[in-house]
């Protein structure tokens, strides 16, 4: 058990302004078993009352539309967790996370790389996930900025660099390969940057926390803030504009430790 | 019927002047053509439709339970009724709409049923549609000027009035309204169906509105009035595909949508007509199953057949399809709207090889069916009688319970070999008679 | 249904000015047309200058043919019918579709004129449907702001051709008042700023003319709707 304090911003500057904007936020961490909010607050700029949703992940979002003029936008959020090992309980698996998407479809590259590496597949899914990342560790290194947020598992791959969304991704597609049920978490780490993501693996009756970029298990030090099938279902900020032209973002994470 | 009949021309004039139109696309053109009108009717006889009016009911009743059950417990799956894989391994399966249920249970509030007679006389099921069929509004119009043609004729013949469409569609609309106005969603001018669309807007009493008429604050839809003020809106009959209903769920770059229309749906705050999501029922390998699962939901016999279809993924079926290609049609399941049909006997030797390789390389991808011998029908070309195929989209509405329309759009085919009756390749329509008596 | 918004106000509103531009424009290319039998071949050209409109025609034939029926000359009547005509399909559960069925035969006539050798006895007919038009709207539209506004839009067009073609004041006059009528009765938006100086310059100015750009200015910018 450990208690966290983050505090995330993120703030988006524009060249023009904008006339409206419509935004879909996922950025608030998730109640779980394991994971706890003991406080929360969000403040968005153009201020506004904020309305609540979720997905069809169980994720909480923060939308709203704004009419006014504005040059820039920023995201707030700061709280307290209290986190625990990253197993999560559930009964009713949803078959959707046994299937690939459009980032985790294997192709030439990935097919080969499965060949090489299944044979001693275990009944142990986290044990088998972790004798991927091992894998994906020896194929690619980690390079900040080598992909973007188009680049799927395959191209990662081929790129031979990546980011810790490339290494989830590719470990996602080998295991969904494998017939195992997995699935994309954003959250965040103790220290300071950017959010990070990462796995979980359906073994057991429960979800299981798999860190592909640290090669280890996800546990107190992380804090989860969205799941989905991949990178896509978890966006931290969506938004559709009218005006803005360029834009400049930036972001700043603070996870500390009690 | 004569009587009917003698006046073709002048019916056809009038849809015309009603502007009685599809568009289509064709090199990136958009143009409206007339949909060419046969005045000889499809006649159903009042016994014949009780059967399909039963059938068809139960068909539905277990489409709008089968999908409620795959976005909830999936209890279906779970009883290995349907592989996994032809549902959440599927396209048409969409996770936004993963736990969401909509007002009063209904998914789909307007189902277009696509049935063909054989020449045995029985009828069979070839496709449902349950996310935004189209067609109702051609044969309501059609009989609107049928009767001004030729009243003789539907004096001397007890033929159940079809012109109260409008008022079973805002029924069905009433009963899932969660408090507010019914509107009907058009992604504007340049769609295939505009002529429809505007309409059924005007049959049910409705508000007419174009995507940007409509935004969401607070998980609530309102329509914006010239006025200045809003009003909020309960049900809104789209004619948006869900890929294109909002940007900030799906696909981010329509511009058809209305951003955050989803999230007041899954708040409960207002009826989306047809339900989003229904595109896995529609799915042509869970139509193999539909009659599995009449009998799983509902414990009954299935009252309509299937054509007779076959999964290469199951291995005996795979056989079957490789063994007899030549005689069957193979469907893609991810294409719609007569694209994606190859008929085995029109192919060359070496088309069939490269067609059995790819079944065999990509199984779960593709269906086989019976050719069925279709039950021709009488049309008058050029003042002489000749035949066509044809089929029936029949409508079912759901509200509290599923009715049918006592009618229904007939399609046929351009020229007598073709089978595709499907509008936008062609051909023409005819008006539905149901008997009374 | 009293639910109208922003663009379908500004599509009754256009609907409304194209219908009474192909009426109006109809009667005066008719006069035009008689004088160029025998009077001034090229009256055309005086009728290009008033109606403010480049005369990119080479002749007297080409003026006759393509200011009536040619779509792709934006002046043409055929171009304001069918300008008039999309905006009017967009609206048929407000206008009905027996309203729109109307402006639908009068596009079908100038489709089939076009190879006519007498097109002034065909167009009779588009004016003949403008006439059903404009009843089958008094009869069929139900919300009374919605009839305002596409009246509201016929008096706009109608006071900016009279400026055009010079039509007597008393003529500028009353269909103002109407007009005016009209735009205190319900539901309209205007600027009211323009309306003062169009009162001025219509009711108090004997005569009018010298002012005719001005009017047509402030009649620019009477409506005021949401859509840029």
């Amino acid at each position: 058990m450990a208690v966290l304090d983050f505090t995330y911003n993120m703030s988006i500057k524009f060249s023009l302004p904008v006339v409206k904007h419509c935004y879909t936020l996922r950025c608030i961490p998730l109640e779980c078993e394991n994971q706890h909010i003991e406080d929360i607050k969000v403040t968005v700029f153009p201020e506004n009352e904020l309305t609540y949703s979720s997905d069809g992940f169980g994720n909480i979002l923060v939308t709203d539309r704004i009419v006014t003029m504005h040059n820039e936008f920023t995201v707030d959020v700061s709280g307290t967790v209290t986190t625990g090992a990253h197993i999560t309980p559930e009964s009713d698996l949803n078959p959707v996370y046994r299937y690939p998407t459009n980032y985790t479809k294997c192709g030439a590259e990935l097919n080969r790389m499965f060949d090489r590496i299944q044979i001693g597949i275990s009944n142990d899914a986290v044990d088998t996930a972790l004798k991927f990342t091992r894998a994906i560790r020896a194929n690619i290194v980690y390079k900040s900025g080598s992909t973007s947020v188009i680049t799927t598992a395959e191209e990662a791959l081929l790129n031979g660099a990546g980011v810790c969304q490339d290494y989830s991704h590719i470990l996602l597609a080998l295991l969904r390969k494998a017939g195992i049920p997995c699935r994309y978490v954003v959250g965040m780490m103790v220290g300071e940057g950017e959010t990070h993501a990462w796995v979980e693996v359906y073994h057991n009756g429960s979800w299981h926390g798999v860190d592909p970029t640290n090669n280890r298990l996800a546990d107190e030090n992380y804090i989860i803030i969205s799941r989905g099938r991949d990178f896509a279902d978890c966006g931290i900020n969506r938004g559709l504009l009218t005006g803005g032209g360029m834009q400049t973002q930036t972001v700043g994470l603070k996870v500390t430790k009690r | 019927m004569y009587g009917l009949i003698e006046h073709t021309d002048e019916i056809n004039r009038l849809l015309a002047r009603y502007g009685v139109k599809f568009g289509i696309y064709k090199n990136n053109v958009f143009n409206e053509r007339l949909f060419p009108f046969d005045a000889v009717p499809r006649i159903i006889s009042k016994d014949e439709f009780d059967y399909l009016e039963r059938g068809l009911k139960q068909r539905v009743k277990a489409l709008n339970i089968f999908l409620k059950d795959i976005y909830t417990k999936k209890q279906i799956i779970k009883d290995k009724i349907i592989p996994e894989e032809f549902v959440y391994g599927a396209a048409g399966y969409m996770m936004e709409c993963e736990g969401a249920v909509p007002p009063k249970d209904v998914f789909a509030h307007i189902s277009g049923i696509d049935l063909v007679q054989g020449n045995d006389m029985r009828w069979y099921v070839l496709e449902d549609n349950l996310r935004v069929p189209s067609g109702a509004s051609y044969p309501m119009i059609a009989r609107e000027l049928c009767r001004r043609a030729s009243p003789d004729t539907f004096r001397a013949n007890t033929v159940v009035d079809n012109r109260n469409y409008g008022d079973l569609l805002r029924d069905a609309l009433d009963y899932v309204n969660t408090g507010g106005i019914n509107v009907v969603l058009t992604p504007g001018r340049f769609n295939s169906a505009f002529f429809e669309h505007s309409y059924l807007a005007e049959k049910t009493g409705a508000v007419f509105a174009m995507p940007q008429d409509l935004f969401v604050e607070g998980n609530v839809l309102y329509y914006n009035e010239y006025s200045g003020s809003r009003k909020r809106v309960g049900a809104v009959y789209r004619r948006i595909n869900d890929d294109f209903m909002d940007p900030m769920t799906f696909r981010a770059d329509s511009l058809l949508g209305v951003p955050h229309i989803m999230d007041a749906y899954r708040a409960g705050n207002v009826a989306l007509v047809n339900a989003p999501g229904n595109s896995v029922a529609d799915d042509k390998g869970i139509y193999y199953y539909v009659p599995a699962m009449i009998k799983y939901y509902l414990g009954e016999e299935p009252i309509l057949s299937n054509a007779p279809t076959y999964l290469p993924f199951y291995p005996d079926d795979m056989k079957y399809v490789l063994d007899n290609i030549q005689k069957l049609v193979i469907k893609d399941v991810a294409e719609s709207g007569g694209y994606g049909v190859v008929f085995g006997s029109e192919l060359s030797l070496e088309k069939v090889y490269e067609l059995k390789k790819l079944i065999q390389k990509e199984a779960r991808r593709f269906i086989a069916q019976e050719v069925i011998q279709f039950n021709d029908l009488k049309v008058v070309e050029n003042g002489a009688w000749t035949e066509r195929k044809a089929d029936l989209r029949a409508f079912v509405l759901t509200g509290e319970e599923p009715v049918v329309w006592k009618s229904g759009l007939t399609r046929f085919s351009k020229d007598a070999n073709s089978f595709v009756v499907n509008s936008s390749q062609g051909g023409g329509f005819k008006d539905t008679w149901v008997l009374s008596r | 249904m009293g639910v109208i918004s922003i663009k379908s106000s500004d599509n009754l509103f256009w609907l409304g000015r194209y219908v009474e531009r192909v009426f109006t424009t109809l009667k005066a290319f008719t006069e035009c047309y008689d004088i160029m039998i025998d009077v001034n071949d090229e009256e055309y050209i005086n009728f290009c200058r008033r109606l403010g409109i480049a005369n990119n025609y080479s002749c007297r034939q080409e003026f006759i043919s393509s200011f009536l029926f040619d779509s792709n000359d934006p002046a043409s009547i055929y171009s304001s019918l069918l300008h008039a005509y999309d905006n009017a399909v967009e609206m048929r559960n407000v206008i009905s579709s027996e309203t729109l069925a109307y402006l639908q035969l009068a596009v079908d006539i100038m489709e089939k004129s076009s190879s006519s050798n007498a097109p002034l006895l065909k167009v009779q007919e588009v004016t003949d449907w403008i006439f059903a038009f404009w009843g089958s709207a008094d009869d069929n539209i139900e919300a009374e702001v919605s009839r305002n506004i596409l009246k509201f839009g016929r008096s706009v067009e109608r006071l900016d051709l009279y400026t055009r073609l010079d039509y007597p004041v008393e003529l500028l006059r009353k269909e103002f008042s109407i007009m005016l009528n009209r735009l205190y009765k319900v539901g309209i938006d205007f600027n009211s700023h323009s309306i003062e100086r169009l009162s001025r310059m219509i009711l108090e100015e004997e005569d009018y003319t010298p002012y005719r750009i001005s009017i047509q200015n402030e009649l620019s910018q009477l409506f005021v709707t949401g859509v840029i």
